[in-house]
């Protein structure tokens, strides 16, 4: 009886956004007084301050939505409705403006100091933006190695660190193919970055990892004209392939014959080719390769080829890797990985030393 | 960074209870009561409002988690889900840069 009082009251007089929890909460605690031998008119009586201070908690809720306007709020949105929207972040998101801004600040820093370049960029920058502090702080890092602001990487590492915080921002098994094509598709990263990681093999394709975090593998593959993989699937891990340069011909193998005739991407002794139709991509062009789908990839044009790949799950194990050296390494480990990904310790730490 | 830094020693107590590991409502409070040995309680007329206000500024997180699959909470909890709270890496960069500046008074004091 008292127990339905409450849930029925609760309706009218609890803010629907606490209410939920607000209410288990509370049965929760009315649980444990129970446990410990509360006499049941104590629990009754707390109960129901319990109740009245939901209320209370209702009222400064609703006023504080009132007055705060949508201007003054960090773009605050629930994880679980992430997935639907545009506020990747949880309160930073990176915008074409905040990529400008830290590119015109990178350049001028390159020139000034920190105070000059603020005062310079005074009308042009946030300066109080999270963009910039990240990037002040990197800049710092740099020049305590001795090494010269790499603007082209630090504006990269930011397009990827919000890549990564999207991708990581939803539990592993609600990221899906098209989730995940979503997040490629707003991820641009400039041509003059992707360049550093193209190299060709007359041998065969080569790829050449960019960064790998516990969920997501990106690199980029370079192909010369001829060389294809075998067909193949990527077990339970997704791609999402963009097309940088070139024309890429793929092709999709159906799904009735991937547990007989298309082996996992691992068993290199069961090398076949895949001879049904196929579908030409050009630059700028995204392909989806699902869980257990079955795909084959090539360049068959007289051009070079670039691909971009983002995967999700494990990343490919074969011979296809071109070592990564200290050089190429550099976005991820000096620059996001340093304060994002790492906690600040372990030769991380910049200002707080 | 000026106003970014405005934290309440309540919205402070709530940051550090969820820092590495996410909380609940009741669990929060627990854990603060705890840590004070019962000396700071805080009640539900102030914790959801702080709440939800560390989210707005985008310094926790929250995911509701339906208790759907552990019948014994879901009868304490008489159906009701939990919504667990943990810290951004935004959050923890402004605890951090108070915990600095703290530091840095200190040394002052010292020297």
């Amino acid at each position: 009886m008292f127990v339905e009082w409450i849930e029925d009251a609760a309706r009218y007089l609890v803010f629907e956004s606490i209410r939920d929890e607000a209410l288990g909460d509370l049965w929760e605690a009315d649980y444990k007084r129970k446990q410990n031998g509360v006499p049941k008119a104590v629990r009754l009586v707390r109960a129901l301050w319990h109740f009245l201070l939901l209320v209370k908690a209702s009222i400064i809720i609703f006023f504080s939505e009132k007055l705060i306007s949508g201007s003054e709020r960090y773009g605050y949105r629930y994880l679980e409705d992430r997935a639907d929207s545009n506020y990747p972040l949880g309160g930073i998101e990176l915008t074409p403006d905040d990529l400008k801004e830290i590119k015109g600040y990178c350049r001028t820093r390159n020139l000034y100091n920190s105070f000059l370049t603020r005062r310079l960029l005074k009308s042009f920058i946030k300066q109080d933006s999270y963009w910039i502090r990240q990037t002040e702080r990197i800049i710092e890092k740099s020049h305590s190695k001795g090494d010269r602001i790499d603007c082209e990487a630090i504006v990269n590492s930011f397009v990827l660190s919000n890549l990564v915080r999207q991708v990581e921002s939803v539990p592993p098994g609600d990221v899906d193919i098209q989730f995940l094509d979503k997040l490629v598709k707003e991820t641009k990263l400039t041509d003059e970055f992707i360049d550093r990681y193209v190299k060709f093999d007359d041998k065969s394709y080569k790829r050449q990892l960019i960064f790998r975090t516990w969920s997501l593998a990106v690199y980029v593959i370079s192909w010369r004209p001829g060389q294809e993989s075998w067909a193949h699937h990527h077990g339970y891990a997704l791609d999402v392939i963009k097309v940088i340069r070139g024309q890429m011909t793929h092709w999709y193998v159906s799904a009735e014959n991937l547990e007989n005739t298309i082996p996992f991407e691992c068993f290199r002794h069961l090398k076949k080719r895949y001879e049904g139709p196929s579908q030409i991509f050009s630059t700028g062009d995204t392909v989806t390769v699902d869980r257990r789908q079955g795909h084959q990839v090539g360049n068959v044009s007289d051009e070079n080829l670039v691909t971009l790949h983002f995967r999700f799950g494990h990343p490919p194990e074969d011979d296809h890797w071109r070592s990564t050296n200290d050089t190429e390494m550099f976005v991820w480990n000096q620059t996001e990985g340093c304060f994002d990904l790492v906690r600040r310790d372990g030769g991380c730490a910049l200002t707080h030393q | 960074m000026g106003n970014f830094l405005k934290l309440t020693a309540l919205e402070e107590a709530i940051m550090l209870a969820i820092l590495d590991i996410p909380r609940y409502g009741q669990n929060i409070v627990e854990v603060v009561s705890d840590a004070s040995d019962g000396n700071y309680q805080i009640d539900p007329g102030t914790l959801y409002p702080a709440l939800h206000r560390l989210g707005s500024r985008g310094l926790i997180k929250e995911k509701k988690v339906q208790v759907g699959n552990d019948c014994r909470s879901l009868k304490i909890r008489r159906g009701h889900n939990r919504r667990y709270y943990q810290v951004t890496p935004d959050g923890r960069e402004i605890l951090e840069e108070i915990e600095r500046i703290r530091f840095q008074i200190r040394s002052q004091q010292t020297t």
